[in-house]
């Protein structure tokens, strides 16, 4: 059994406009040691996917009407807020997408982690501190030693964001919800702080949820990816699979998007985008919610019925009336 | 802390002149507890001006006006604060509760917070030791109530500002317990507008102390500035000694507290733009009201003192 198996899980926001459907039927899992990339655009339900199987969904507005996240045999969505709490840093890290922010100005670094490792584990005072230099050490933070006592502000980006990985790990999670982790830096700083979460994933045998907007960054860590739009997965695959044989026009889009480096026409080409915008999660209609902006859209079953996740491969799910291998076999469309 | 405390004192002249001159008040009264003499004991030498037995000279009553000044700005002091720090500290900590946790606990505390808002303080104050006898436990609490609202609105919204923050639900993702959230990453950066408030809440305190106090509202037994101001209306020809001690204390105690509390605004000032506290966005209500309070009560006091001298 996987490390994590979230089923049909759904998170409703109760506005005063009406009930956003922010994760609607959201099903997936993740094996011991594996790393799984959660790919979509901004606001199709990534974030609130991860929050709710780790109880931070802010509730009220949001309340987890349905499905479950099981970790390691518990079920999470069943947890009481103070079980939550233990589970929370101790079985699953967390790391945030802006390392400016997500670090208490007014707190030492090593304040912040002693924090974390005294409320999980069970350590003395000068054991957390020597706990917390190794930790510095492990996340390659430079004069790890020397910058226990100091503020965040002395920290650039890419360092501070090295203090949010080692708190997330701090505990010794099974797994590791890395929320754009490499969004908010340089480019050069990106990689290292990707090549440093997959490294420490290793190691430690965790399981990974990267989750990104930036289908580059999947290619490059992910073992298996998940696309995401408007509140449901649309597509889901081996990493290689996806890459190769994007199914879902959604994927291929996203594939499209990826500005290219090589071929004869790469100074003229101009960067696909994908037309038109998320729909309105309140109420959305039975429709295929990719239908309004999908090239391949016909007839009634795009606009009538939203299609189900099926296997057309194995290994390989998708939900659409026209993903590509069937495209092809009854003849390309444009 | 005090080396931190050091260093910006230099760099801002009120709060080092304010906590100068609070010192040497603290110490009046202090002296005023340890070594002064009975400031009751009445004698036979009245309305004598200031000489080298009575510094301050004597009152209608023959009462050494030194001694009856140092014991009147201990009770000043005493009252106020007791009052400010019983306030803020419920306030605070109610404060902090509403506006993390939200919800109904929010609007309950908020609607208490509102109640107590509307009632004019220095009437209430007025009606309350008609109703129970003066008392300073009695004035304290009072003050305590009515200080309450705007401390628990200023402690709510730092609350509020900061529950949002990136690094708030950073310490939740690692398992923070609320109560740990409310005391390590909360507190603190609501602490320095909290601690402005209350010097100035002080201030006021001590204007209303002598203010009720002048109105005949104050302890039988204690020595009260405002008491004896009122009494040295009566003679404000014959012994403008009787006056102006009591009088010039006040307005140096009030200023010192006042001193301290806008170097402490000005700390906070230089940290937020600095960028090494959180930043936040204006708190709800400012200095500006607190200002314009502090001019409603001497207002009220000065009506009060043209009623007194009309009737005398």
């Amino acid at each position: 059994m996987a490390l994590l198996e979230v089923h049909d899980l759904r998170t409703h926001f109760h506005t005063r406009r009406g009930v956003v459907r922010a994760v609607d039927g959201v099903s997936l899992s993740v094996e011991r040691g594996r790393t799984l990339g959660l790919v979509g655009e901004s606001g199709c339900g990534k974030s609130v996917t991860a929050l709710s199987i780790t109880g931070l969904v802010p509730r009220p507005p949001a309340r987890i009407v349905g499905g479950e996240a099981v970790l390691d045999g518990r079920e999470l969505t069943a947890l009481s807020e103070r079980e939550l709490e233990d589970v929370r840093g101790r079985e699953i890290g967390m790391v945030f997408q802006d390392p400016m922010t997500s670090l208490n100005p007014t707190l030492t670094i090593g304040a912040q982690i002693c924090e974390t490792l005294r409320r999980h584990l069970d350590l003395s005072p000068r054991d957390a501190r020597r706990r917390a230099v190794e930790l510095l050490s492990e996340v390659r933070l430079p004069g790890a030693a020397g910058r226990l006592d100091d503020h965040p502000h002395l920290l650039s980006g890419g360092m501070r964001q090295r203090v949010m990985i080692a708190l997330a790990i701090a505990c010794g999670p099974q797994l590791l919800i890395a929320d754009e982790p490499s969004t908010a830096l340089d480019v050069t700083i990106q990689a290292q702080i990707l090549d440093l979460l997959d490294e420490l994933r290793q190691q430690q045998g965790m399981a990974m949820i990267l989750i990104t907007h930036d289908m580059g960054v999947v290619a490059e860590v992910a073992d298996e990816v998940a696309v995401m739009y408007a509140g449901q997965i649309v597509e889901r695959a081996e990493t290689v699979e996806l890459f190769d044989h994007p199914e879902h026009p959604y994927t291929e889009a996203l594939l499209g998007a990826l500005p290219r480096l090589e071929g004869d026409d790469v100074r003229e080409a101009r960067l696909a985008a994908i037309p038109g915008r998320l729909p309105d999660l309140i109420d959305p209609p039975a429709a295929c919610r990719f239908a309004p902006r999908c090239p391949y859209a016909d007839g009634d079953a795009c606009t009538e019925h939203n299609p189900p996740l099926r296997e057309i491969r194995p290994g390989h799910l998708v939900r659409s009336h026209h993903p590509a291998s069937e495209r092809a076999s009854r003849g390309a469309r444009v | 802390m005090i080396a931190r405390l050091d260093r910006s004192a230099r760099s801002n002249p009120r709060l080092l002149v304010g906590l100068v001159l609070l010192a040497a008040v603290a110490l009046a009264a202090l002296a005023g507890a340890l070594v002064a003499s009975d400031p009751f004991r009445t004698s036979e030498t009245v309305l004598r001006g200031p000489s080298v037995h009575h510094p301050f000279g004597t009152d209608n009553l023959g009462r050494d006006v030194l001694d009856r000044v140092l014991h009147g700005v201990g009770t000043s002091l005493k009252v106020s604060l007791l009052a400010v720090v019983a306030g803020t500290v419920v306030a605070t900590v109610l404060g902090l509760v509403s506006g993390y946790a939200g919800g109904a606990i929010d609007d309950l505390l908020l609607k208490l917070a509102e109640l107590f808002q509307v009632i004019p303080g220095f009437l209430l104050a007025l009606v309350a030791a008609a109703a129970f006898g003066a008392s300073l436990l009695l004035l304290v609490i009072i003050l305590a109530v009515i200080f309450f609202p705007r401390t628990f609105r200023l402690a709510r919204g730092e609350a509020i500002g900061l529950r949002e923050r990136e690094f708030i639900h950073a310490a939740r993702a690692a398992g923070a317990r609320p109560v740990r959230i409310l005391t390590r990453h909360i507190l603190p950066g609501a602490l320095t507008i909290v601690l402005v408030n209350a010097s100035f809440q002080a201030g006021t305190a001590v204007l209303i102390e002598t203010g009720l106090s002048f109105l005949g509202v104050s302890e039988r037994d204690t020595v009260s500035l405002g008491a004896m101001l009122f009494d040295a209306q009566s003679y404000l020809e014959q012994a403008w000694w009787m006056s102006l001690f009591p009088g010039a204390l006040v307005a140096v105690t009030i200023v010192s507290v006042n001193l301290v509390g806008d170097g402490l605004q000005g700390l906070r000032d230089v940290r937020a733009a600095g960028g090494v506290g959180p930043e936040r966005p204006a708190p709800e209500s400012g200095q500006g009201a607190a200002t314009l309070e502090r001019l409603a009560v001497a207002s009220s006091l000065g009506d009060s003192t043209k009623t007194q001298k009309g009737e005398a």
